[in-house]
């Protein structure tokens, strides 16, 4: 039998869910080249709301979990093709060769423009996941590992003040571990492709002069959306498009699944327990010694060993042993 | 919404050229020269009489090429293009040719060709372009300004070219080439259309030198129907007693 059994109601373990999510937020930026085209992307992102629910079966199952995203930045930069008059050729009397005319181009070089907007109010994305509460020793003697996959998320929440940096002594941590993670992908509405769309073609009529000019150039280069649907390699909708972007080109989907995982899993604890554990604190007494120096109480820890910890559907129990 | 873009600077000459002479080449002219007979030619490009550039040319049946295009704006980069950097002969097979073009600037170029087994300047001059295209050479223009254009030689004959913006044009392409033949008689046909930024190619049996004005131009895009509400203002009322 345990020494020692501690118990928290469903109720004082969502406040603790709760400082656990408010603790947690993630920045993220990359770029790729995609041939005729660049994209990139900057998001920023934090957890909100969410339910818990404490299951018999020592499982937790945490529901409707909202991804609010900051900034969710893409940029879209087109390398526009050549655009040349003249050129063909001459169709010649066998034998002499053909004759094909060389063409002149209207821009010194292939022009390009880039886009930038933030979609972050578009996008609605929740989380939801099952997992078990898992006790983990961390021993402060003991040197961090050569690969840490938490240690830049724990670095950036520290010192945003988010999470306590790890403590100089030993502590067992509690972590809520998922086994399945249900995520919402990436999906941008319609709006999203109009707005994509009239951006590039706003970069694009902007570089290429009025009138006529104008005319003639955008019926060399088949019209701005057929052109932009070409480079992009756009199939259908841009605003599919761009969904497939984020979360398979750009990996994001990924990213937020691995992220959800070693955050939770790994990275911040739900909750954090000294070991040694301090029963009394150090203090001071009234009682003085007889060469008059105040009496110092000292401190009263017990070193925790064998904590366990698991749920049923009313209350989380932490169970240990009480060292000698 | 952030929208940046890399300058690239418009090659305003494609756009404002109206008058091409085969005397003295400018951007939208190509003057192409067929080199029949094999062996070392010396090529000089001029612009406005001073050489620009000199450059060997060597024609024989053994080799690949049967045609390089010239850019006189920059021969440097159309040699690097053909592989034949430097001082490196451009090297083409008998029958092969050259097409002589300007892709940027003022223009006002001209360029000579001259068999080097001749023993005098005169005797091997292949081309010389300030004097006119020789009889079986070929001058093309590429005409970008839509209106009226008349092309016309020193011998009085005349065509026509209607140029026309490619409005609502399902298909069009720039590189499409109306060949016009110039005999003794004039050009054949006389008048052609073509959409801006096509190209006329005048096969010239005889030697000429020929020169394409825009005449008249077009208005560019058809106009807008606007409905138009006039409003007047109202008479201020007379005074009494006047």
């Amino acid at each position: 039998m345990a020494h020692l059994t501690v118990a928290a109601s469903e109720r004082a373990f969502k406040t603790m869910f709760d400082l656990l999510v408010a603790s947690i937020g993630w920045e993220k930026s990359d770029s790729a080249s995609f041939g005729p085209f660049t994209a990139g992307y900057h998001i920023k992102g934090h957890l909100e709301g969410g339910s818990v629910d404490l299951r018999a079966d020592n499982t937790i199952q945490v529901k409707e979990l909202d991804i609010k995203w900051d900034i969710l930045q893409v940029s879209l930069g087109l390398n526009i093709p050549e655009i040349c008059v003249g050129g063909g050729c001459i169709n010649m009397p066998w034998p002499i060769p053909d004759i094909c005319l060389p063409q002149v181009c209207v821009f010194d070089d292939n022009p390009d423009v880039e886009i930038s907007l933030d979609l972050a109010q578009f996008v609605a994305q929740e989380v939801s996941f099952t997992g078990s509460l898992v006790a983990r020793y961390y021993d402060a003697s003991l040197p961090p590992p050569l690969i840490d996959p938490c240690d830049m998320l724990r670095d950036v929440l520290s010192n945003a003040g988010l999470i306590e940096p790890l403590p100089s002594h030993n502590q067992w941590h509690l972590f809520i571990d998922p086994e399945t993670v249900d995520i919402d992908l990436f999906d941008f509405p319609d709006i999203v492709g109009d707005l994509i769309e009239n951006a590039l073609t706003n970069a694009i009529v902007a570089i290429i002069p009025g009138g006529w000019v104008r005319d003639l150039i955008l019926a060399i280069i088949g019209g701005v959306a057929d052109l932009i649907r070409f480079i992009l390699d756009i199939p259908d909708e841009i605003d599919e498009w761009l969904s497939d972007l984020f979360n398979v080109s750009f990996g994001l989907f990924d990213f937020l699944v691995t992220l959800v995982l070693d955050i939770f899993g790994h990275c911040v604890p739900i909750h954090r327990i000294d070991d040694p554990f301090t029963i009394l604190e150090e203090e001071v007494s009234t009682s003085v010694r007889l060469d008059g120096a105040p009496v110092t109480l000292v401190p009263v820890r017990v070193p925790i060993l064998n904590l366990s910890v698991l749920v049923n559907d009313v209350e989380m129990i932490v169970q240990a042993d009480a060292g000698a | 919404m952030n929208p940046t873009r890399r300058p690239a600077v418009l090659n305003r000459a494609v756009f404002s050229n109206r008058t091409f002479d085969s005397r003295a080449l400018s951007v939208l002219t190509t003057l192409v020269h067929r080199f029949l007979e094999a062996g070392h030619y010396e090529v000089f490009v001029r612009r406005a009489g001073s050489i620009v550039h000199r450059t060997d040319v060597h024609v024989a049946p053994d080799h690949p090429r049967l045609q390089v295009n010239v850019d006189m704006a920059n021969v440097p980069e159309s040699k690097r293009a053909c592989g034949c950097q430097g001082d490196d002969a451009i090297e083409l097979r008998t029958g092969g040719a050259i097409a002589f073009y300007v892709s940027a600037g003022v223009g006002g170029y001209s360029v000579t060709v001259a068999d080097r087994r001749a023993g005098d300047e005169k005797t091997g001059m292949a081309l010389d372009s300030s004097q006119g295209v020789p009889a079986g050479g070929l001058f093309a223009l590429t005409l970008v300004q839509p209106g009226s254009y008349r092309i016309s030689t020193s011998s009085r004959a005349e065509a026509q070219v209607a140029v026309r913006l490619p409005l609502r044009e399902k298909g069009y392409r720039p590189d499409r080439v109306t060949v016009i033949t110039l005999r003794k008689d004039g050009f054949d046909p006389k008048s052609v259309e073509i959409f801006s930024g096509q190209s006329v190619a005048i096969q010239c049996e005889i030697g000429a030198d020929i020169r394409a004005d825009l005449i008249k131009e077009d208005g560019g895009a058809p106009s807008i129907d606007r409905t138009r509400a006039t409003f007047r203002r109202p008479a201020p009322p007379a005074r009494e007693g006047k």
